[in-house]
């Protein structure tokens, strides 16, 4: 009643105004979005980790299990990560196993392998450890099993990627969409990475199977 | 969850301890690959090894597992005689003695200030050598029980390095048994009791279950005379300890008379038992129910029942006084408990001489207190400590002042710090039990081996290789090589030595000995023990630590956290007296007493409860050793690492002996109480022993369980698929407990093995039986060793925050001269069908898996808590702090790496050992079959001596615990919540007395 | 209308130079009086980091007691939400024409307490870096919160009520903001230009907003009732003893209103004395909230009574444990104390004396928040440390770092108050003008139907 003698402008303008702010609005949200998604994605790999670090001996996976055709040994990958098929770790070699060849292999294809192979002697010698750095790392609530893997026919290069073609071990990085989360990407050895394996061969999807 | 990544480290890491340093440092993570692997170590797999527990002299067999080469869980061995494949509660954590943080890192010797300054190896044996040379034939070697082949070593080595005279002291010695052995059979043997063929059992203040002989064993062949509510047991002592708790009966004679009792009670056998000795006949007569009946206040008809029924039993057996009720008529009192054996018909049948325990060398106190007067005397010049802290557990003898005096150079091969090794000139630390070779025969028979399953954490050497290498250098002859190269030889060379190391040593019968009672026992004159100090105070009573045994578990921190199976009291000493007693001296609870004697005084908080007769005062002997490491770090935690805890209850005992057995008196004095009005916290686990009829724990009498006939056959899933509810009113066998006074309060029929998914073939599920349990607590030591549970230490406890997983209760319903009803629940998460923690975790961290399981994932917890609040079981444990930041090298070296270690912040549970499960499991899948019943094995129900736990799955109708489920005795605790538990209980029997 | 004490504006424009006076600039007691709680504030952040590093282990929180100062100060703050929505809305609603003078600084009130309350359950977490596990939000995992449980329900019936009540407070403000804007001159115009998102007070945009202020009050009025009742769920959903009691949603709601009204009143008169808004805030509004306390605070009563009863006539065991325990264990002065201030400290109000008079209004105000912060101490307390296993029973003692946080909580409540006094008026413009012309036309005969 009262309020009418007021004046107020016309109406056009204020129209206007309140769309461009829901416009801008909407493009933000969209920005927002697009660039959550991708940074969930990117952060994941370093260089250093594309390349993967330096290790105390450069040993050299594509001479050794990389294939015979190419001129490789094609030692089979179960010669030394034995354990896998029927303990929780692969594990790295003792030292004593990479002796049983090298002992009498002194000298290798490529350059600079003398000094290499001649670390490994030292270390025999000295009777010590060779500090490997380790690459595939799980937290410490996940309770990973690898002979269950093996067992049920999971191939290594599943996991750990073209590891017989790998000058230098590296976490090979792939990402997957899985359905669950709404197709956001999960990066290697994440849950929704695994979980996507398990539920498409229809392994257990008890958290408890990993998580104690 | 924790950033330090203990369980790669202890998965991956090699043996060298250098590396250890490095790899459990985030954020490089390093692989140690062995540099030869050992051919039966695969990292990741665990490996066993069969050895010897030496956490007290009874040497029972246990099996060790290890990972990477470290001993991480300890079990019994089934293989062998004396634990069956169970453990006590110190076996179960024996192996942190040698994770202890605090050892000797190396030899040490005297510095110029008298400070204790690390050394070299060889300086120190040089230094050793030297003062043998000096000491000229006058050094003593004071040891504890060294065993078999390292006994007979010493024998020939210590003559030559000069030391003629040789001790081998325990505090619990068992000088009575064998003197009183000596008076009534004329050996000084100690046979086997057969408490496992006993139907009447009538204890003497024996701790059986706790300390005395051989308790393991004990404890094994008790429950296994009671199952069904078979067997009857009396106890009579001033304490309604652990193994009283577990009798039917308690006698709580006047302190000093339960002499009387016992020849009261023999006289009472003598009457209705033919074939009885004259010459006793005559002596019995004088000990008329009657007669004694005012001079130890128990009633005459009380003997007389009791009477009739060792009369009536088949197999009675009457089991010689603990150290608790021994004074200075020891073995007299002793001599008179064998009497009722000889007239109750028990010995060759209950009471076995034979397969004798082999404790027969055991120094007699005696000959402490004279070796101490020798020291003061200056004939002696040099003293060996090995396996023994007199200093503190012998405070009367005055060794320590006797070594402080300076003339006397000794030597300490302790391996971690004690009372004695702190007054050592010169210490030579020897292995932990678990880094060292050995071996012993506790029993004729049983041949035992022990084998090192971990390197020597620290620079320490065996004791025995550090006696020869001395000889050799004195010049004197002896064997050569190691001593384990003469342990291989003792076990007649490698082949027969590696077989026996496979099964962990040889046993054979031994052909049970006869044994004629000895002319002039009629003769002996039987007299109350007198107590000295003013008859108005309480009499003292010190009595053995279930945990610490003698105090040589003290610096095991779990074992203080465990709380008293009795007073449910953890962290320290409580004086223990009777409410009425307290109400005289006017003393409540958590006031702080001093309690004085000739012997000595302490300062403690007082504890009244009603399971100790009145007018005695009753004190935890073991406890208020050193601190553990009084320069830990300042942390939340760190306090009990810094302080003593508790008090040393051997300092009030006056150094009175018994004559003829040269035993200590232990119960020789009143003691004199004063209230300094001082307040401390009393640091309990359970603050009420009353139930208020809640039902936790439930009885019955032997008739009522004879009412509801034997178990039902079958499963309860199937009985309970096949009829709907309507149609069967009351089909189980099993009584529904009564709520207190809700009986109204209904309790719905339900399918355990339905809460599980359709297609799983498992639904786990437990059952516990209250009356075989004693309330022993080795179930929690498994869980907490086997589950990584964390040490809290007294200032979380003191207001709660125990993080156990597993707890038991206790319950005194009845406890008197007619009945005893002390009931012990072990309870842990029921895993429950409709779990109430289930439904209101917000962050889906705890779920009920496709097994029935009720799993709790910590990493997915963010801790609301809300789980616990709504737990009726209150069964779940809160991280409040970081607890595995407390804990320092190598302590974290025992830790599972199967289970995660728990950050702050987060709700952990009883998993049902789930990383057992999934480890059956594995096997099962490779072979392509499900798991069978009892593949699967709970931490808890391995350790349990008196095999009260049976784990298995609800869906297999043959398994165990299926038809255990429906047992006559079956019921669950607050069913009638319809929370539809998984684990079930078989309810205590009560064996009442017909009045 | 009821007896007026006060003179009443002679003029509209009168109305705004009384209440934007609050514009003018601020005094040093006032400078002083901010500095003050927003060092409280500092302390409580202190504290929280301190928690959050070394865990809740700092805190009194123990087994079997698990929930503690936190959760009841949480619910607490949630029941003072209640009072703005109740008043803005309910009554607004049913034109109950007292409310206009006190329905802002009510709704003011509201936001700033829910915005505190939805604070603590993150404080209350045990690692609360993860406490978007509770968030349904899509993620690689591919796991998702448990709706079952009724802390999730909280999360949406909090962060919903949240929202709601910022937004009915926000369009309120507008042409008040507006009017603002005309009359300062300092830096605080460019604010208010901002936040009056163009208002010219045509009557096209008068209409705009009166349709939206009705919409809001009528959305957020099943809000008044559904926020507490789901927080009461909490509770009763669980089963332990004491806790679980289908009385607890109409229970709560009441006790919420009551607290609600308790905490406008305690902030409200202060302010009236400070900004002589004698004329506006009036004693027969005193009244009726007087009045409302009543109601409310007989409720409350009655649910006490009703609580006890239950547990004897249920003839549970765990129950009458658990009552018995409240009323005479550990924790019976915490309860008598909740009992005096909830429900003897508001019967003089039957008096109208007691009503009319803003101190005594004032004073018993201050008991009702004492008491009502008290309840919910209690209900928690009591339930958790006697539950079910006679063995696994456990007492809670409050720790420093806790009552640090829940001071901390009162002095962010009132610095965030205080500013706002400075920022906005007090008192909504448009509403007591509407007041004053309906007063004149009725003056002047013309009935207002």
């Amino acid at each position: 009643m009262t309020r009418v003698e007021r004046a107020g402008n016309h109406p056009a303008r204020r129209m206007g105004s309140g769309k461009r702010f829901a416009v801008g609005l909407s493009v933000a949200v969209v920005c927002a979005a697009v660039f959550t998604a991708g940074a969930g994605n990117l952060y994941q790999y370093t260089p250093e980790e594309l390349t993967g670090p330096e290790q105390p001996i450069q040993f050299n996976h594509q001479i050794h299990a990389g294939a015979t055709k190419d001129g490789n040994l094609g030692i089979p990958c179960l010669y030394c990560h034995g354990p896998a098929e029927r303990g929780w770790n692969a594990t790295v070699p003792a030292v004593s196993v990479c002796m049983g060849c090298h002992q009498y292999i002194k000298q290798g294809r490529t350059p600079g392998s003398e000094q290499e192979i001649a670390k490994i002697h030292e270390y025999y010698d000295k009777n010590e450890s060779i500090p490997w750095v380790r690459i595939h790392h799980l937290p410490d609530y996940v309770q990973f099993k690898h002979m269950r893997h093996v067992q049920a026919g999971v191939q290594c290069q599943e996991c750990h990627g073209p590891i017989q073609d790998l000058k230098r071990v590296y976490l090979v990085p792939q990402t997957r969409y899985t359905k669950r989360s709404f197709f956001l990407p999960t990066a290697k050895l994440e849950m929704g990475w695994c979980m996507e394996c398990h539920l498409q061969r229809g392994a257990t999807d008890d958290c408890v199977a990993c998580h104690y | 969850m924790p950033e330090i990544d203990r369980r790669d480290f202890l998965k991956i890491a090699g043996l060298t301890a250098g590396a250890a340093a490095v790899a459990c440092k985030e954020p490089v993570h390093n692989i140690f690959p062995y540099v030869h692997q050992p051919e039966e170590v695969t990292p990741g797999i665990a490996t066993y090894y069969n050895s010897m527990c030496r956490e007290c002299p009874s040497g029972c067999g246990i099996r060790v597992k290890t990972r990477e080469g470290r001993p991480i869980k300890i079990d019994g061995n089934p293989d062998h005689p004396l634990s069956q494949g169970r453990l006590c509660v110190r076996g179960e954590v024996g192996h942190m003695r040698t994770y202890d943080s605090a050892r000797f890192a190396g030899p040490m010797k005297r510095g110029a200030d008298k400070a204790l300054v690390s050394t070299t190896w060889d300086e120190a044996q040089s230094l050793f050598v030297e003062q043998l040379k000096k000491a000229a034939g006058k050094a003593v070697f004071l040891g504890g029980l060294e065993t078999g082949t390292l006994d007979a070593l010493l024998e020939q080595v210590l003559p030559a390095i000069g030391a003629k005279h040789r001790l081998r002291f325990e505090p619990y010695a068992y000088e009575s048994l064998r003197t009183a052995n000596q008076l009534v059979f004329g050996t000084e043997a100690i046979p086997q009791f057969k408490l496992g063929s006993a139907d009447v059992l009538v204890a003497f203040g024996t701790d059986f279950v706790e300390t005395w002989l051989s308790p393991l064993s004990n404890q094994l062949g008790f429950s296994q005379a009671r199952s069904e509510g078979r067997g009857y047991a009396v106890f009579v002592g001033p304490r309604l300890g652990l193994s009283a708790a577990n009798a039917d009966q308690w006698l709580a004679p006047n302190p000093g008379t339960e002499v009387l009792v016992a020849l009261a009670l023999a006289s009472e056998v003598a009457k209705r038992k033919p074939g009885v000795p004259e010459s006793l006949k005559a002596l019995l007569a004088k000990y008329t129910p009657s007669s004694v009946a005012e001079k130890t206040g128990i009633s005459a008809i009380a003997f007389e029942r009791i009477g009739a029924r060792i009369a009536n039993a088949d197999a009675p057996l009457a089991l010689p006084p603990g150290v608790e009720v021994q004074g200075t008529n020891a073995a007299r009192f002793t001599a008179a408990v064998q009497i009722l054996n000889v007239v109750s018909g028990a010995i060759g049948r209950t009471v076995v001489f034979g397969p004798d325990h082999n404790l027969g060398k055991l120094a007699r106190f005696q000959e402490l207190s004279e070796l101490a007067g020798k020291m003061r005397g200056g004939e002696v010049g040099l003293l060996m400590v090995h396996g023994s802290n007199p200093a503190y557990s012998a405070p009367q003898v005055g060794l320590a002042d006797a070594l402080r005096t300076g003339n006397v150079f000794t030597v300490s091969f302790a391996s971690a710090p004690d009372e004695t090794a702190e007054l050592a000139d010169l210490i030579l630390p020897d292995h932990t039990a678990f880094e060292s070779w050995g071996d012993a025969e506790p029993v004729r028979g049983v041949r035992t081996l022990q084998q090192p399953t971990v390197r020597p954490l620290f620079d320490t050497r065996a004791t025995a290789d550090v006696l020869l290498d001395a000889a050799r250098a004195l010049g004197a002859t002896v064997p050569a090589g190691s001593f384990r190269d003469q342990l291989v030889a003792a076990w007649g060379g490698r082949p027969s030595f590696d077989a026996a190391l496979g099964k962990g040593g040889e046993w054979k019968d031994v052909a049970p000995a006869n044994v004629s009672v000895a002319s002039g026992v009629g003769a002996i004159d039987f007299e109350p023990s007198p107590l000295a100090g003013n008859a108005s105070d309480p009499v003292l009573v010190v009595y053995p630590s279930h945990h610490l045994y003698d105090g040589r578990l003290t610096r095991v921190n779990v074992l203080h956290e465990i709380p008293d199976p009795v007073t449910k009291t953890m962290w320290g000493s409580y004086a223990e007296l009777h409410p009425e007693t307290a109400a005289v001296l006017d003393i409540d609870l958590g006031d702080v007493i001093t309690i004085s004697t000739d012997g000595g005084q302490v300062t403690v908080p007082a504890f009244p409860h009603n399971a100790i007769r009145p007018g005695v005062i009753a004190l935890q002997a073991g406890r208020g050793g050193l601190p553990k490491d009084p320069n830990a770090p300042m942390e939340p935690h760190s306090y009990w690492r810094r302080n003593v805890v508790g008090v040393n209850a051997f300092s009030l005992i006056p150094g009175k002996l018994d004559a003829q057995s040269g035993a200590l008196a232990w119960l020789s004095t009143h003691a004199s109480v004063a209230n300094t009005k001082g307040r401390a916290p009393v640091i309990r686990a359970q603050l009420t022993f009353d139930q208020e009829g809640r039902n936790f724990g439930a009885a019955m009498t032997v008739e009522e369980m004879e009412k509801h006939g034997p178990a039902l056959p079958g499963g309860a899933g199937e009985a309970e698929a096949e009829h709907p509810e309507h149609e069967k009113p009351e089909h189980r066998a099993q009584p529904l407990p009564k709520q207190g006074d809700a009986e109204h309060l209904e309790t719905k029929q339900y399918d355990p093995a339905a809460d599980a998914h359709p297609d799983s073939p498992y639904r786990w599920g437990m059952s516990i039986d209250q009356d075989a349990c004693t309330g022993c607590n080795a179930c929690m030591a498994a869980c907490i060793t086997e589950n990584n549970i964390a040490v809290v230490g007294p200032e979380n406890i003191r207001i709660g925050r125990e993080m156990h997983w597993l707890r038991v209760e206790r319950y005194v319903e009845v406890a008197d001269e007619h009945e005893v009803d002390v009931r012990h629940t072990p309870l842990a998460c029921q895993h429950c069908g409709a779990a109430p923690c289930e439904s209101v975790c917000p962050a889906l961290a705890t779920y009920h898996s496709k097994e029935g399981l009720n799993v709790m994932i910590e990493n997915r917890c963010i801790g609301t808590r809300f789980c616990s609040n709504n737990c009726p079981y209150k069964a779940r444990r809160f991280n409040h702090w970081s607890y595995d930041w407390y804990v320092p090298e190598p302590e974290n070296w025992s830790l599972n790496p199967d289970v995660m270690v728990r950050a702050k912040g987060v709700m952990e549970k009883c998993t049902f050992c789930v990383q057992r499960i999934n480890g059956a499991r594995d096997v099962a899948r490779k072979e392509k079959r499900t798991i069978r019943d009892g593949e699967v094995v709970t931490a808890c129900q391995q350790a349990c001596p008196s095999n009260a736990i049976v784990f298995g799955n609800l869906r297999d109708p043959e398994a165990a615990v299926t038809k255990l489920r429906v047992d006559r005795r079956a019921y669950r605790v607050l069913e009638h919540l319809y929370t539809r538990p998984a684990t079930s209980y078989l309810m205590n029997v009560r064996r009442v007395e017909e009045a | 209308m009821a007896a007026i004490t006060e003179p009443i504006p002679t003029h509209p424009d009168q109305i705004n130079d009384d209440i934007l006076r609050v514009l003018e600039p601020p005094t040093p007691i006032y400078v002083l009086m901010v500095l003050f709680f927003a060092t409280l504030v500092g302390l409580g952040l202190v504290a929280f980091l301190y928690q959050t590093y070394w865990g809740l282990g700092v805190t009194g929180l123990t087994h079997p007691v698990m929930w503690g100062v936190y959760i009841t100060t949480f619910v607490f703050w949630v029941g003072i939400a209640h009072a703005g929505t109740l008043i803005s809305a309910i009554l607004f609603l049913f034109r109950a024409k007292w409310r206009n003078a006190v329905n802002r600084g009510a709704e003011a009130m509201t936001v700033f307490a829910v915005l505190i309350a939805a604070m603590f359950p993150l404080i209350h977490i045990g690692r609360v870096y993860k406490f978007y596990f509770m968030i349904p939000y899509p993620n690689q995992r591919g796991v998702w919160p448990n709706f079952k449980s009724p802390l999730v329900w909280d999360l949406f019936a909090i962060n919903t009520y949240m929202l709601v009540s910022i937004m009915f407070f926000y369009v309120g403000l507008i042409p008040d903001l507006a009017a603002a804007r005309d009359r300062v001159r300092d830096w605080r115009r460019y604010l208010y230009r901002a936040l009056c998102l163009g208002w010219r007070g045509s009557s096209e945009q008068w209409r705009h907003w009166s349709r939206t202020v009705l919409h809001l009050s009528g959305l957020s009025t099943p809000l008044v009732l559904s926020v507490h009742s789901v927080v009461s769920w909490d509770f009763a959903t669980s089963m332990v003893p004491g806790w679980h009691t289908t009385i607890f949603a109409p229970y709560f709601v009441a006790g919420a209103i009551f607290s609600g009204i308790g905490m406008v009143i305690t902030v409200l008169v202060p302010v009236r004395k400070a900004f002589h808004l004698e004329g506006y805030l009036r004693k027969e509004h005193f009244d009726n909230m007087g009045k409302l306390i009543l109601l409310t605070s007989s409720v409350v009563g009655y649910s006490y009574g009703m609580e006890y009863f239950m547990a004897w006539y249920s003839a549970n065991p765990y129950e009458q444990m658990s009552f018995w325990w409240r009323g005479f264990g550990y924790h019976w002065t915490s309860t008598w104390i909740m009992i005096s201030c909830n429900v003897v400290s508001p019967l003089p109000l039957w008096f109208k004396w007691c009503r009319t008079n803003p101190l005594w209004l004032w004073v018993t105000s201050i008991f009702i928040n004492i008491g009502m912060w008290f309840e919910r101490y209690v209900i928690i307390m009591t339930g958790l440390s006697h539950e079910y296993d006679p063995a696994a029973w456990g007492y809670y003692v409050p720790s420093v770092t806790e009552l640090t946080i829940l001071a901390a909580s009162f002095g962010l409540f009132l610095t965030m108050f205080t500013i706002f006094l400075r920022l906005a008026p007090v008192v909504a413009l448009q509403e007591v003008k509407e007041l004053w012309y309906e007063d004149r036309a009725h003056a002047h005969g013309g009935g207002h139907h």
